[in-house]
């Protein structure tokens, strides 16, 4: 049994023909410049690699960046926080991430559970007196994380869709939906602990 | 198009020699990351031409995501295909990019991107190449460009994209509409 595409809101007829033809045709790869692997390189040596070992101690930095960040910022806060979660509001009632799922994904419990927790997320992000003491930079940054996992779904799903027995798109599927409600969770109660 | 990235690797030998390179890269030997990079840059730079609509941008997100797949190595569990891996970090670094010019020109207003709409009707001289269609790709707004072609040449969803954008899913879709029109004609010009 095949998998059935996912529903559409509304029907799309997708591009005409000869627009059909013409990105069909388009070149799959494009030869870099001649001096880009040595920037990449420069760059590598200019900014060495995380190791694990480092992580703690970052993690520690962070930390005290945030917290910092929290307590001299807090008044100045005040006024960002609220035109800030009013124009999150506007922003974020424009897309309900149920819409999006494949047909396997709306039965999980699991996908369910990070459903829930974004929405949770969303409300409590918009919610002025709660959010009033969380450092803009933390907030933004796991806006910024949930994005990304966001297009990492997008990415495996429209792997399914060309290949519904790609199991590697499929495991990632479950796995992000794994890391992203450990970090809506995580999340939500180390900034309430601020 | 809407291709598999992970078209880059052919066949199950190319697939293993690939996982050695990764394993490699991910201990930390730049030569297999440079591998690598040879195997994969090109098709990334094509999808990063396509999103950023300008060669020079795209070849600084094209180091960016190098550099942001070289970090993440060590930590990365290989749930997916590399290449997809890396076609995902290239989005982002699109969408990070999109999202610092959209801070740094708030001015850029929907009146002002149909006027942009108006440069694209430049005369063409090879009608109905693919040069002709990448030229218009690049012409248009960059909103309306990233939506068209995560949409109709990378295959997301309308949502997908409303949610990776943070637009509504009718903006999206009239974004992409107004798009495959506009360059319907000009591929008729």
């Amino acid at each position: 049994m095949t998998t059935p595409p996912p529903p559409e809101s509304t029907a799309d007829s997708g591009p005409g023909e000869a627009l059909r033809r013409a990105i069909r045709a388009l070149p799959a790869e494009r030869t870099p410049p001649a001096d880009s692997w040595a920037q990449v390189q420069q760059a590598m040596l200019a900014a060495p690699r995380d190791s694990d070992a480092e992580q703690p101690s970052q993690r520690v930095r962070t930390n005290r960046r945030t917290v910092r960040v929290a307590m001299l910022g807090m008044a100045a806060l005040l006024a960002v926080v609220l035109v800030s979660s009013i124009s999150r509001t506007r922003r974020s009632a424009g897309v309900d991430p149920a819409s999006v799922l494949l047909p396997e994904e709306r039965r999980d419990p699991r996908v369910r559970a990070v459903l829930d927790e974004t929405r949770n997320w969303r409300a409590a992000s918009t919610d002025s007196l709660r959010s009033i003491r969380w450092p803009l930079e933390a907030r933004d940054a796991i806006e910024s994380a949930l994005v990304a996992t966001e297009t990492a779904l997008a990415s495996a799903r429209s792997a399914v869709r060309l290949d519904p027995d790609d199991a590697a798109a499929r495991d990632a599927i479950v796995v992000l939906r794994a890391k992203q409600l450990l970090l809506l969770q995580r999340a939500m109660t180390l900034l309430d602990e601020i | 198009m809407t291709t598999s990235p992970s078209a880059s690797v052919s066949s199950p030998d190319d697939a293993d020699r690939e996982r050695a390179l990764v394993a490699s890269a991910q201990q930390g030997d730049d030569g297999a990351f440079s591998a690598l990079y040879r195997r994969h840059a090109p098709r990334v730079f094509a999808l990063l031409i396509r999103l950023a609509g300008d060669d020079a941008l795209a070849s600084d997100l094209l180091q960016e995501t190098f550099l942001q797949a070289w970090r993440g190595l060590p930590h990365w569990r290989g749930e997916s295909a590399f290449a997809t891996w890396l076609h995902r970090i290239a989005v982002n670094a699109h969408l990070g990019a999109l999202r610092a010019q959209r801070r740094r020109d708030a001015r850029e207003t929907a009146e002002e991107e149909l006027e942009k709409l108006a440069g694209i009707a430049a005369p063409s001289t090879e009608p109905g190449t693919r040069i002709d269609l990448e030229r218009a790709i690049a012409a248009l707004p960059p909103r309306m460009r990233t939506a068209f072609v995560l949409r109709d040449v990378e295959g997301y969803s309308y949502e997908e994209i409303a949610l990776i954008t943070d637009n509504a899913p009718g903006t999206i879709r009239a974004q992409v509409s107004r798009a495959r029109l506009l360059l319907s004609r000009e591929l008729e010009r």
